[in-house]
């Protein structure tokens, strides 16, 4: 496989080109809003939690890591003034190789003046932008993201059987593949220590008891079977999570990533990874893209989820849930149209067309907010939660 | 159309895709459309659920997808549904009742 990517300073790969309007306060998020209105490349990304650093370091580290997403061109950072997180400090930790604008709102005079300054310098990043050339690159620049969503029964049948497939055949082929979800792998620990080394397989089993401990409550069960699930033939909690699982093909475990309050963990060969990538999907969004993640692929048997920067291929294996949400129809597996193989070249070629920029199925409609899902380490102080560096 | 699916060379079940009625026959087709064998449904068994496409004794690990998703609890001949009436997980189960409940709606014989 082939494809044109923007190559970064870095080594990194760009399959998008966007210009990333950071707001690192809350209330600067009207600010930036109006400023991407100057441009479709524009993509905002608003901490919504907090204008203080305190306590909310991780929060930050994600900021720093989105902006070194190579699917980001370059960055406009919008602080008030008043915040605790200092945009200067964002920048030069952001590094060299981009082009980065500070606009702080109480120097610019106030709003309407912030969003002036904004949309011109929006306008000279865009020009930047489209002039920069693309490279001929191939699977190996690949980082891709795996993630289900409103799975059923055809999940673990179709959509995601497929889906492990391709991400055997992007490792075959020297990319990286980065799953997440840790609290749906409740019961895949001991199938997950075959394929990791000890300390691989004590740093997953730390970090699913991690989210044990954020998910449950004293004198509540955790919940993580229904009857509906029952009925559905699903008879064990491992028939579920290994269902769950199998989006990550056969390779082994080469580390989990992790997003604490002393950074975010980058892949750094080629392999299979699991991370703390959350299972909710606006923050899986955010996840994935400060892993370095150009693309994610999603199963699901519902409708289709997006976002701006990273995009996303939607397969199902669902008959009933096919639309023009769905990317790759996975559902020949089941009811004897296609093959497991189909479907995995199906999806491929859905990778190749997308790296050279095609758009997926609903990329710039309908897309949900990046959302910055953040572990607030008051929180995991109280809930014990010990990181595994 | 009436199948069941078979996803791995190791496992010893099949996932149904639509209900077959006691009596009739599975048609176990792989992940790639080839059908792997025929075997009579010795009990009704709903859809996405499991037969047994060989004989599991008492203790054997139950395996789906290649990897071990439970342990029979009882004997299970082939053929026979395989579910919470003779399978147990290696961590944790459904609550009790819940599993009663599940045995009663599906009318599973026990």
């Amino acid at each position: 496989m082939k494809f044109n990517g923007y190559k970064r300073h870095d080594g990194s790969v760009g399959i998008r080109n966007k210009t990333l309007i950071i707001a690192t306060d809350e209330c600067c998020e009207g600010i930036v809003q109006n400023i991407a209105k100057a441009s479709e490349e524009a993509v905002v990304l608003t901490n919504y939690m907090t204008c203080m650093l305190g306590g909310n370091e991780e929060t930050y580290n994600q900021l720093v890591a989105v902006s070194k997403n190579p699917n980001v061109a370059n960055v406009i950072i919008v602080a008030m003034g008043c915040g605790s997180i200092d945009p200067n400090t964002l920048k030069s930790d952001i590094g060299e190789g981009k082009s980065v604008e500070i606009i702080v709102a109480q120097k610019s005079k106030g709003t309407r003046n912030s969003i002036q300054e904004g949309q011109e310098i929006l306008k000279r990043f865009r020009t930047e932008a489209d002039a920069m050339a693309k490279e001929e690159c191939d699977m190996s620049s690949l980082i891709v993201g795996i993630k289900c969503g409103g799975s059923d029964t055809s999940s673990g049948l179709a959509a995601n059987p497929a889906v492990g497939e391709v991400s055997d055949r992007i490792i075959k082929q020297g990319g990286i593949t980065i799953g997440g979800e840790l609290f749906e792998l409740i019961g895949c620990e001991e199938s997950l220590s075959k394929r990791s080394s000890k300390e691989v397989s004590e740093k997953i089993n730390r970090l699913i008891d991690n989210e044990k401990r954020r998910y449950s409550v004293e004198g509540v069960e955790t919940e993580t079977m229904s009857i509906g699930n029952g009925i559905g033939g699903l008879t064990t909690i491992e028939e579920k999570s290994l269902g769950a699982l199998y989006k990550f093909g056969s390779e082994n475990v080469v580390d989990v990533l992790e997003i604490n309050h002393n950074g975010v963990d980058k892949p750094k060969k080629s392999g299979l990874y699991l991370s703390e990538a959350t299972m909710l999907c606006g923050g899986a969004n955010v996840n994935f893209a400060s892993f370095g993640a150009q693309l994610i692929l999603w199963t699901t048997a519902s409708a289709g989820v997006s976002n701006p920067l990273v995009p996303v291929i939607t397969v199902s294996g669902n008959e009933s849930v096919i639309n023009d949400d769905i990317d790759v129809d996975a559902s020949g597996i089941i009811n004897g149209k296609t093959t497991l193989n189909e479907v995995a070249d199906n999806i491929i070629d859905k990778i190749e067309k997308t790296c050279n920029g095609e758009k997926t199925s609903i990329e710039g409609l309908g897309t949900v907010t990046l959302t910055l899902y953040q572990k607030d380490r008051r929180t995991e102080s109280f809930l014990n939660i010990r990181n595994c560096k | 159309m009436k199948r069941f699916i078979y996803l791995d060379e190791k496992d010893n079940v099949a996932t149904a895709i639509a209900k077959h009625a006691k009596n009739e026959v599975a048609k176990v087709y792989s992940v790639n459309n080839q059908l792997v064998e025929e075997i009579e449904c010795t009990c009704e068994i709903w859809a996405y659920n499991k037969i047994a496409t060989k004989d599991i004794s008492e203790g054997d690990d139950i395996y789906k997808y290649g990897q071990i998703i439970g342990r029979a609890i009882k004997p299970i001949k082939k053929g026979e549904l395989v579910h919470v009436h003779n399978v147990t997980s290696l961590t944790v189960n459904y609550p009790k009742e819940i599993n009663d409940d599940i045995i009663r709606q599906m009318e599973i014989e026990v």
